[in-house]
């Protein structure tokens, strides 16, 4: 058994300008429906939010490192926890790329410093690797 | 007339929150080692499609699409976007 560290921060106020400029194309790019779903109507809560999913799929993607796969950011969901921890549900090739490198589990990590969003995705990997490609 | 090149890089100015002058860099230069995050390579995105009027299909949000504006020139032309350098 191996662990694989992915790590990441967000500037709330980079997410903020994108919605601004943006708006739902922005937001379809890189959220899944229920990412989006409960979002504050306080457009700096709803920001502070997205960026801290955001932080999570980057930590996620970090964990992967994928070089030839590449992850939809809609492939990974973020589902916050009522405290500042955080599942990870990945789908399809971005599955499949976890599930080739033997990864069991991945704990993720939620916070925010000042008007930074931050995530971290610790991810156990099991040594005994998926053959298929 | 504006050529794709200055197009990409008045974009990048924009949207890419480099941590140099877009005009400074070369057409071969890693944009990441400049400072775009994937955050911003996003936004890039976006603002392309909206200046060429197009849509990046899901296989090409790459790191390796935003690597170099020639990376990204090669993107735009595959989605036939054409242009002097």
């Amino acid at each position: 058994m191996s662990v694989a560290v992915g790590i990441d921060f967000q500037p709330i106020s980079e997410v903020e300008d994108s919605l601004r400029t943006f708006g739902k194309r922005y937001t379809q790019k890189l959220y899944t429906t229920a990412e989006l779903q409960g979002l504050s109507s306080d457009s700096h809560v709803a920001a502070r939010d997205l960026a801290t999913i955001f932080a999570a799929k980057e930590a996620m993607m970090k964990v992967l490192q994928p070089t030839d796969v590449v992850p939809g950011w809609l492939d990974i969901e973020v589902r916050r926890g009522l405290d500042s921890s955080a599942s990870i549900a990945l789908r399809g090739e971005t599955a499949e790329l976890a599930l080739r490198q033997g990864i069991t589990d991945v704990t993720v990590s939620l916070g925010v410093v000042r008007e930074c969003a931050t995530a971290i995705a610790v991810a156990q990997k099991s040594d005994r690797r998926s053959n298929s490609q | 007339m504006t050529t794709l090149n200055e197009s990409i890089r008045s974009v990048l100015k924009t949207q890419g929150r480099l941590a140099v002058d877009p005009e400074t860099l070369a057409d071969d230069d890693d944009l990441y080692r400049a400072g775009l995050s994937s955050h911003s390579s996003v936004n890039v995105m976006l603002s392309l499609e909206n200046e060429f009027d197009i849509e990046f299909p899901d296989e090409m949000l790459s790191k390796a699409t935003f690597r170099s504006i020639s990376s990204v020139r090669a993107a735009l032309e595959s989605l036939g976007i054409h242009g002097t350098a």
